[in-house]
């Protein structure tokens, strides 16, 4: 079923959120979902791939320039490599025990776009100021490199305003794992909501 | 005086009120509309260009259910608002979000639907959020009948005469909206889509072009009624009357968590507003005759303004003596700097009064500030800087967010309450967290105690980077803090689950962000409002006086 944009990304933060993850993490993860559909990828089923996996954060080491990340979802993973590419601490970060890597290039497409850089995993893909400047056919199989690559003059990417086909059966499993964000209603609270206490029949 | 330069102006202007004085609650619950407000801008831009609103479908039965088309031609494109009206039983007649069925379901078309798309929006408009909709559907929403209003005008009209003018007065509205959906909501056509577009640019301009129609199609609904009821006697409904009647709307708490998602939208609210008081209170030009005449209409408003609610009973009680005392003299206009001279000394009254004063000086100021309507919108996502230190970052928590480490969240009233989602048709709702469930789901609206965690919990010797990696839980409160040092009046400066965080207080802002007035609080945590009351007719666009009906009057 077509959705829009806002639907994607609000209902997979709420998926995020109900996965475990903190309301700061699944802003990004939902905005690499996003980024991945935009582009033509499959970002909600990259999304649920994360998103079964156990809420944890990342090991990490940062060994002369070099951030060794492992121990946690290809998301929690890659975010982290962000910051600490774009911090200046560490010239590459390892990623290791990656086994969902679109969800690596997502948090790197989106990071791209917001900071107004280029960054690349070695040997697989390079995104620049939100736009894919290429990604090979085998994505990396357990590990990968990113780090910072040369910043090109780029029209950034604009989202396209046409709304994304999303397979219903993988849209009912993200919309499950929003549910846990939900609270049963009760007399209670129903008394207390908008509306509550009056005639509208005046 | 000093000239700040916040939004590129070339204006003088006054230091611009802080934003630990401006974005707290008490005080953002005591807001007026302004010239600046949502239904202001798009009015001004529909006088402009005058278009004329067309019925290109009018399908209604004796009883007005059925389904009405009226389109509008407006900046190179067409809209057009498709009604779908039907009888409803009493019982089922609820303003609540929990509703399953209403007197009448809107949506508004990108351009003209086609017999196919009208099908398709018959089928899905009055299921609401169980409809589907597509990116030609750019707004959806739902209204229920005043109901005894409704009839008393139709009966009225058809008899050949006009509704009684008290209850016109009183209602002020023959229809009240119980929720207006935009950005992509079920989905339709994500904001995206109209944010380039000349007229609607700006913030929730298409879902206040939807109501200024829907209340177009309400007039033209009852005139309709009374027509097929009496056809030899029925006459329309005067034109002062129509005027005065707008859209009421019931609002709850879905808008609150809206001001606290988005920051930077908040803060180019405020900035624009707290620019364009600066601005006003900068200048040594005043007309004083219209200055006379607005502080008249405004008494006349305020004494117009009669609600059941007994703490804002007082409020208004409060206020109408306070702009009296403000009023008594006029010797302000003398002084070389008029505005400012008014509004230091609107300061020692209540919140009310002070407010209303600024939104009094806004209104005439008009060729001063109309053009900071282009800055109210931003496509800026919050972002994590992580090149900064742990250090800095508690630095800068200590300058710019102190309210958020004032609070003991320890003690049970700095956390009696609890934001979140019910299951039921996902509505925001405020909880009490220690005798309700479902405080283990609270939405992340707990922005001072976010903070206040973070600024405990940062270390001083590694990068927010390294923080993040061994903390990530803290993620959210880095990008709000980062995102206030850039747009400072981002966040609302107080404990939003605090046992004295009054949400209305939160909806009277945002609700005079859009224009609302005569705010009618019916709880803690909603209320109801009137919307485009005074405002032109479709067929008043072009008046000269089109733009001038900020806090209107009932004229007999």
């Amino acid at each position: 079923m077509m959705r829009s944009q806002n639907e994607i990304r609000s209902t997979c933060v709420k998926a995020a959120r109900g996965a475990g993850h903190s309301s700061g993490l699944a802003d990004d993860l939902a905005a690499a979902a996003l980024w991945l559909c935009q582009n033509h990828f499959d970002g909600i089923g990259v999304l649920l791939a994360e998103l079964r996996m156990e809420a944890k954060q990342a090991n990490y080491q940062h060994i002369g320039g070099i951030l060794q990340l492992d121990g946690a979802s290809a998301g929690c993973v890659a975010v982290c490599a962000v910051d600490g590419l774009l911090s200046g601490m560490v010239q590459q970060a390892e990623l290791k025990s990656v086994s969902n890597p679109l969800m690596v290039l997502g948090v790197l497409g989106t990071a791209s776009h917001d900071h107004n850089c280029a960054i690349k995993v070695d040997g697989w893909a390079e995104v620049n100021c939100g736009q894919v400047v290429s990604v090979g056919d085998t994505p990396p199989a357990d590990e990968c490199v990113v780090r910072l690559a040369e910043t090109r003059a780029s029209q950034k990417a604009t989202a396209a305003v046409s709304q994304i086909d999303i397979e219903d059966h993988r849209w009912s499993v993200l919309e499950a794992f929003a549910a846990r964000t939900y609270v049963p209603a009760t007399a209670q609270s129903r008394a207390a909501g908008a509306g509550a206490g009056l005639t509208d029949n005046d | 005086m000093t000239e700040q330069d916040p939004v590129n102006s070339v204006f003088p202007q006054a230091e611009l009120r802080s934003p630990s004085e401006v974005m707290r609650l008490r005080r953002m619950g005591a807001f007026f509309p302004t010239r600046l407000s949502f239904m202001r801008i798009l009015m001004r831009g529909l006088a402009e260009q005058a278009p004329t609103v067309r019925q290109t479908v009018w399908d209604m039965d004796g009883s007005g259910f059925g389904q009405a088309v009226l389109s509008i031609d407006y900046c190179g494109h067409t809209y057009s608002l498709v009604a779908f009206t039907n009888a409803l039983d009493a019982g089922s007649r609820t303003d609540r979000v929990i509703a399953e069925a209403w007197d009448a379901t809107f949506v508004l078309f990108d351009g003209i639907p086609s017999e196919a798309d009208l099908k398709r929006n018959r089928d899905n408009a009055p299921k609401q959020e169980g409809g589907r909709f597509s990116d030609r559907e750019l707004v959806l929403s739902r209204a229920n009948k005043s109901v005894r209003f409704f009839e008393h005008t139709v009966d009225a009209l058809a008899r050949g005469v006009q509704p009684d003018a008290e209850m016109v007065q009183d209602i002020g509205y023959l229809m009240r909206t119980t929720a207006v959906y935009g950005n992509g909501k079920f989905g339709i056509a994500d904001r995206s889509l109209v944010v380039n577009r000349p007229g609607v640019s700006g913030p929730f301009q298409i879902e206040m072009l939807t109501v200024w129609l829907i209340r177009h199609f309400s007039h033209a609904l009852v005139e309709h009624v009374a027509r097929m009821r009496l056809p030899s006697t029925a006459v329309p409904l005067a034109r002062n009357l129509k005027r005065h009647l707008g859209i009421g709307n019931s609002t709850g708490l879905g808008m609150a968590p809206f001001l606290v998602n988005h920051p930077v939208l908040l803060n180019n609210w405020m900035m624009v507003r707290e620019t364009a008081l600066a601005r006003a209170r900068a200048s040594g030009s005043i007309d004083v005759e219209r200055a006379r005449q607005l502080s008249l209409r405004v008494t006349r408003h305020l004494s117009e303004w009669n609600v059941p609610d007994d703490n804002q009973t007082a409020k208004i009680a409060q206020l109408r003596q306070d702009w009296a005392e403000l009023n008594a003299s006029n010797d302000w206009i003398d002084a070389d700097l008029p505005w400012e001279t008014f509004f230091q000394r609107s300061k020692v009254y209540g919140l009310e009064c002070q407010e209303l004063a600024v939104a009094f000086l806004i209104e005439q100021n008009g060729t001063l500030i109309d053009g900071l309507a282009d800055c109210l919108g931003s496509d800026f996502s919050p972002r994590i800087d992580a090149t900064v230190s742990c250090t800095a970052l508690k630095a800068q928590i200590e300058e710019i967010a102190a309210w958020a480490l004032e609070p003991d969240f320890e003690d049970k009233m700095q956390t009696a309450q609890f934001w979140y989602v019910s299951e039921e048709k996902l509505e925001p709702r405020l909880g009490g967290r220690f005798e309700e469930p479902g405080a283990e789901l609270e939405s992340p609206l707990d922005i001072a105690r976010q903070i206040k965690n973070l600024y405990e919990g940062l270390g001083a010797s590694v990068s927010v980077a390294e923080f993040l990696m061994a903390h990530p839980e803290h993620r959210n409160a880095v990008r709000r803090v980062q995102t206030l040092s850039k747009f400072p009046y981002a966040e609302i400066q107080d404990n939003l689950i605090a046992q004295d965080c009054l949400p209305i207080d939160m909806l009277r802002a945002k609700l005079s962000l859009f224009g609302a007035s005569k705010f009618d609080p019916k709880s803690d945590r909603w209320t109801r409002i009137t919307l485009y009351q005074g405002a032109p007719l479709a067929d008043e666009l072009g008046m000269e006086d089109a733009d001038d009906w900020w806090l209107p009057c009932f004229v007999p």
